[in-house]
């Protein structure tokens, strides 16, 4: 095995940061908060740079997205709960405007994170890894090592979830609802 | 295949998700098309994964700079020496015991703002009022496309033939000892429900939020769980419309729906 190693060209560190939007945009997918997400890349970076790597040519970001999945690991185990955010109305999600962010379409981030931060964390991760990272259902299955086949299912599973959570529709119908009828407000006192 | 599918579990998930993504390969692509034109259900779940693959893959938001020029500096760094932690990290860290007092304080600040008669109302209390049922029938149209309920001077609006969206309720409260009044409204459809409040006197603090300004007004979105609101002033009252399982751009369209186009 380690002879394979050797024989892998070395991870270049200055190509690294070709690979910075994608990576926190998939962290931030799965801590669900963009400050955690900026911790885990950091943890992540300094991981994959405290020594020389050797990775397969056109592999940088699978090998990544491996990096990315342990350290998540690591913390969600060192920190022993994931730590979430509860939402208050004084207290919510509110989204930094960058320059080259319009407001709403911030918001709109914001809730498509917010719904994936809702799935269970396999889905997390291979919604980051494939729809986010950008990697092939073979590249993801490699880099979380898990069969190709769970991946798709995975991914067909989180997809259907997320649209239906952003859905404008109303959710599950036994979701306590204000009634109201149509005609005279007879049961609305 | 006639029949229309209606489990899940019946549908071929993995190449859904390959055909929505574009990796299916071609020769199979042309068997599952002809798939999806027999059953409409097999068509909603491919719509749904083309939705998620736009909606996702459409994300764009950058690595913030601060993060950007931390790499920088230790990929420079990174053949002499081992990585360091970023000296100087812009973002306050607070550690976890002072932030569950803090969060602790905070609540009970809250609390004590909700129960106290004499505090401001807050937009929290505003909100409630907004998603709470309605006490009173139906507001009427009064012409020019008001109802005939009004708050601190400003009518509130008849949407019917405008937007499609119909009054349905009323009710009126007392928030920290101001007026609040909200009227509820209901698509067309008649699943979607949002509440219109607005409360009397001087605004509303309002905290955080993604701020927008439309035709030269400042509106503000914030979202609690499934809750959305927008938030706005006019003629110096804070106007709210909230709602449960509505997107940011229905209650954007409904708060400028009475602004000149």
């Amino acid at each position: 095995m380690r002879s394979i190693h050797r024989a892998l060209p070395r991870l270049d560190p200055t190509s690294l940061g070709q690979h910075l939007d994608v990576l926190y945009r998939a962290a931030w997918a799965l801590c669900g908060s963009r400050e955690d997400a900026e911790d885990l890349v950091q943890e992540t970076f300094t991981r994959v740079l405290a020594r020389p790597r050797n990775v397969k040519d056109g592999g940088d970001r699978a090998y990544l997205m491996s990096a990315l999945r342990n350290t998540f690991y690591s913390r969600l185990r060192s920190n022993s709960r994931r730590p979430r955010a509860t939402a208050t109305l004084d207290d919510v999600d509110a989204v930094e405007s960058r320059a080259n962010v319009q407001p709403e379409r911030a918001a709109e981030v914001s809730e498509i994170f917010a719904a994936i931060d809702r799935l269970p964390d396999e889905f997390r991760l291979a919604l980051a890894a494939v729809d986010i990272l950008g990697l092939s259902y073979g590249e993801a299955a490699e880099a979380l090592d898990t069969p190709e086949a769970t991946i798709t299912t995975r991914i067909y599973r989180a997809r259907q979830r997320v649209v239906r959570e952003l859905s404008d529709e109303p959710k599950a119908p036994s979701r306590s609802k204000v009634r109201e009828g149509t005609g005279p407000d007879r049961s609305l006192a | 295949m006639d029949e229309e599918m209606t489990d899940d579990s019946q549908f071929p998930e993995a190449e859904l998700a390959r055909l929505a993504d574009g990796s299916l390969p071609a020769a199979r692509q042309k068997e599952l098309h002809a798939e999806l034109q027999r059953s409409p259900a097999l068509a909603r779940a491919l719509a749904e994964q083309e939705q998620a693959v736009s909606l996702v893959r459409a994300i764009d938001i950058p690595a913030p700079d601060s993060l950007r020029r931390w790499l920088q500096e230790q990929t420079q760094e990174q053949t002499q020496t081992s990585p360091k932690r970023r000296r100087s990290w812009p973002r306050p860290r607070i550690a976890f015991p002072a932030l569950g007092v803090a969060v602790a304080a905070v609540a009970a600040v809250v609390v004590i703002a909700l129960s106290g008669s004499n505090s401001a109302p807050t937009l929290d209390q505003a909100t409630r009022a907004a998603l709470a049922p309605s006490t009173m029938p139906a507001p009427t149209e009064s012409g020019a496309m008001t109802l005939d309920v009004s708050a601190g001077g400003i009518q509130f609006p008849y949407w019917e033939h405008t937007v499609g969206w119909e009054a349905k309720g009323a009710r009126v409260d007392s928030l920290a000892g101001r007026k609040a009044v909200t009227v509820f409204y209901r698509d067309m459809d008649g699943t979607r429900r949002v509440g219109y409040t607005i409360v009397t006197g001087p605004p509303v603090h309002v905290n955080g939020g993604v701020r927008i300004t439309s035709h030269g007004i400042p509106y503000t979105l914030k979202r609690a769980g499934e809750t959305r609101l927008v938030t706005w002033l006019r003629n110096g009252h804070t106007c709210v419309i909230a709602g449960q399982g509505v997107t940011y751009h229905t209650l954007l369209k409904l708060a400028t729906a009475d602004l000149p186009a």
